[in-house]
This record gives structure tokens, C-alpha cells and sequence, in this order.
């Protein structure tokens, strides 16, 4: 869809593999395909595209689908990458899009210890899968409760809002 | 016979307890409160009506950049509710539909041109068992929970997860009946079920939180849509009347065959 191209590979429990054209990230050990470059997630990123701007943190490297989209339709300073996995990363940052605006982290964003002062206009929150012990919800919800004090508005995989500024804490 | 509640006079009769589907609510439980209902006959069937559809929106300009609902279709599949009580102050509608059902209808959502989101509102009417259905005012209608055990699917609604409400400007009130199949959006003007009659603004400030709740296709992060899956929406609603102040609970369940 945006193109992604990066080489057929696996690095332990991940793999790069290309579907019907299309650039996917497998999970092996659930034999699911867990990132593609399709248009369900071009379109499940709305929020993303429509508020990235200024400083932007982003859970969850996948397979740099973002990246690609940024740099060729967004104006922003930089873009943060936290991603758990030195697998995916071994197999997809050395080939995916980005340039000197974007730097990666190898952490969990949900252990995360966020340096003292930190600050992002915008965070970015696309790191669960569907083997996450939390539920979707759950994970919205930490992410929302744990980030809304470092960044100004929040956003995760599918929800057209920013969830930051909400009078619920669950 | 089955007693639904037993406030109104003459009227308690298993045919009150079996909106749209037949039911059978638990032997010897009595609705004593208020309770959604499908109709807006005082003492009607306990139920609600269930509006499950795909839509988008239209965004138009320039000069003038406007946006509107697309058309709605809706879903295809969805069983007849089997009504029940659970508790006295809470009823149930229970619905089917197949895995593959849903599945095909969140990827035709996926694949249309403007690309679709799936939502589930309902319309109802609420009933008063305890002052005659004579209510001065409804103090709030709130989704409180919205919740499947599906790793495929993802329900997510603003209200109940972020206090964020959807309400038109003669919400709330006791029959709220009309619901269509346009997209729930701020600024747009349809007949959108509890949420009210009209244009729908964003609020932080009411009682209530009420909002339609959305449907995501969780497959693209390793989950799968399955036979068994349950989707559960629950609704509360509190009404104050004739010295009473009563609180109902609606449950919609959706289970996949």
C-alpha cells in the first residue's frame, strides 16, 4: 500500500515476509501476521496522520509502516521509536524509511522508565498484539494513564480520538 | 406465568417478558424498576431496538469544507433478541450471528472506498414500573460497560471507556425510540436512539455517558474472529417520578455461531 519493502527474513520468534505483495510482520510462535502494509492500516492510523506534528512518540517499530508516511506527507521534528524486540528490530530498521529526525529505543513501552522531562507533542500507541495478557482496552487505558503527562495529546491503533484528555481513569 | 414486575396495575403477564424473542426470564424474578423497552406503550415488552451498521463520512470542499454521513447498511445475519431478566433491575437482549457473518461484514467495512467503521446503538423507551411510567426526568443514561472476550474483535466505545458523551439536544428523555444507521458524529443530525432526536455535540460535563459503541477488526494484531466469541454491551439508565427515583440496566449480548 505506502510500499514498504523490506527482505523476506525470520530473527527468532519474527519474520518479514511478503503476502500477495504485500510487506508483513509474523509473529511465528502465533503464526499470525501481526503488521501489514495494507490500506486496514493505513486507515486504522487516521488519528496518527491527521495529528503528527511537532515532537511525536510511537509505540511499537512494526514494520516501519509510519515512517515511510512521516517523511513524505508530515511536517515534524522527530519521531521517538520505543520497540521491545531486538528482532524485529535486526530485521527492520536497517531497511526501513527514516532519516536523521528519528531515533529508536529498545524498551517495553509499558515498563518503560520515561527519563525525567521528556516531553512529546504527540504520543503514538501501536505496540498490542492480540497475545498481550491485557485487552485491547486495558492496554489503551495504561498507555493513556501512564503517557497523558509527557505528551499533549495521545493516540492508539484504531481509536479516532485523542484519548488523553478523558475524565474517566480506569 | 411469569412476572416481569408487578407495580403496574393489571398488567403483569409473561407477554410482557418476551420483546422480539421469546425468552424466559429466571423463575421467580420480578422487574421492579425501570427498564428498557421496545415500545412506548406503558407496560410494554422489556427490550430495545438494536441498530448494527457500517458507515463513513463524507468530507466535501473546498470552498466550503463540510462533512456528512455516508449511507449506512446495515448488518445481515443478526438474530431475532431473545429477551430475559437477569435481575430486578436489569434485563438482557440476547442476539446471534455467525463468525463468518461478521467477519465478511468488517472487511466489506475495510474495503469500501471511504472505509467504514462497524457501530452498535440502540433506540428504546423507558419504562417507569413504579410511578405508573409517569417520570419527571431522567437523571442519566450511561453506557457502563462495553467489553467481548474475542481476540479479533475490539468494541470500543468514548463513553464508557473515556466519560466522552454523544448527545442530541433533547436527550435525555424517556422515548428514544428513532434510531437510523447515519454515523454518530459531532455536528451531525439524524434520529440516533438513546442518544437523542437532532445534531449530536461532544460533551465532557453531563451526568451521563452515552455514546454508540464501535466495532474493530483486531485480526491485523494476531487475534481471530471466532465461533463462541461474545460481545457484551450494557447500558443504565435512572429516572426520577412520583417519589421515585429508579435505575434499570439493559444488557445487548451478541454471541457468534
Amino acid at each position: 500500500m505506502l510500499g514498504i519493502n523490506i527482505p523476506e527474513n525470520q530473527m527468532g520468534n519474527w519474520k518479514i515476509e511478503i503476502d500477495n505483495g504485500e510487506c508483513s510482520l509474523v509473529k511465528v510462535s502465533m503464526n499470525q501476521s501481526i503488521m501489514k502494509d495494507c490500506r486496514y492500516e493505513y486507515d486504522t492510523h487516521k488519528w496518527l496522520w491527521e495529528n503528527a506534528t511537532g515532537d511525536i512518540l510511537v509505540a511499537g517499530l512494526g514494520i516501519g509502516f509510519l515512517n515511510k508516511e512521516l517523511i513524505d506527507n508530515h511536517n515534524f521534528n522527530s519521531v521517538t521509536i520505543i520497540e521491545n524486540s531486538q528482532d524485529v528490530i535486526d530485521l527492520v530498521w536497517p531497511y526501513c524509511a527514516r532519516d536523521s529526525r528519528f531515533t529508536l529505543i529498545k524498551e517495553d513501552i509499558e515498563t518503560w522508565n520515561v527519563p525525567a522531562g521528556s516531553h512529546w507533542d504527540i504520543g503514538w500507541f501501536d505496540s498490542w498484539i492480540s497475545d498481550n495478557p491485557l485487552s485491547y482496552t486495558g492496554y489503551i487505558s495504561a498507555m493513556r494513564n501512564k503517557y497523558s503527562s509527557y505528551c499533549d495529546k495521545v493516540g492508539a491503533w484504531c481509536i479516532p480520538y485523542d484519548i488523553s484528555n478523558s475524565l474517566v481513569s480506569s | 406465568m411469569i412476572t416481569l414486575y408487578n407495580a403496574i396495575a393489571g398488567s403483569c403477564a409473561e407477554d410482557e417478558a418476551n420483546a422480539g424473542g421469546g425468552g424466559t426470564p429466571p423463575a421467580g424474578t420480578t422487574l421492579n424498576q425501570l427498564y428498557f423497552s421496545d415500545s412506548a406503550t406503558n407496560g410494554a415488552n422489556a427490550g430495545c431496538i438494536i441498530s448494527f451498521f457500517r458507515n463513513h463520512t463524507i468530507n466535501s470542499g473546498p470552498p466550503n469544507f463540510t462533512s456528512t454521513s455516508g449511507v449506512g447498511t446495515n448488518i445481515v445475519g443478526l438474530s431475532a433478541p431473545t429477551v430475559t431478566v437477569v435481575n430486578s433491575s436489569t434485563t438482557k437482549s440476547a442476539y446471534t450471528i455467525s463468525a463468518t457473518a461478521l467477519s465478511n461484514f468488517l472487511i466489506a467495512a475495510q474495503q469500501h472506498p471511504q472505509f467504514e467503521t462497524a457501530y452498535i446503538g440502540i433506540g428504546a423507551f423507558l419504562q417507569f414500573p413504579n410511578n405508573s411510567n409517569t417520570i419527571s426526568s431522567i437523571n442519566s443514561i450511561r453506557v457502563t460497560n462495553a467489553n467481548t472476550n474475542s481476540s479479533g474483535l475490539f468494541l470500543f466505545n468514548p463513553a464508557q471507556l473515556f466519560g466522552q458523551s454523544l448527545e442530541a439536544p433533547n436527550f435525555p428523555q424517556q422515548n428514544l425510540l428513532a434510531i437510523g444507521n447515519d454515523t454518530p458524529r459531532a455536528g451531525f443530525t439524524s434520529n440516533w436512539g438513546i442518544l437523542g432526536v437532532g445534531q449530536i455535540t461532544h460533551t465532557f460535563t453531563s451526568n451521563s455517558a452515552v455514546d454508540y459503541t464501535m466495532l474493530f477488526d483486531n485480526t491485523l494484531r494476531g487475534g481471530t474472529i471466532s465461533a463462541g466469541d461474545v460481545l457484551t454491551i450494557e447500558y443504565e439508565a435512572e429516572a426520577s417520578g412520583g417519589g421515585f427515583i429508579e435505575v434499570g440496566n439493559h444488557i445487548i449480548e451478541i454471541t457468534l455461531t
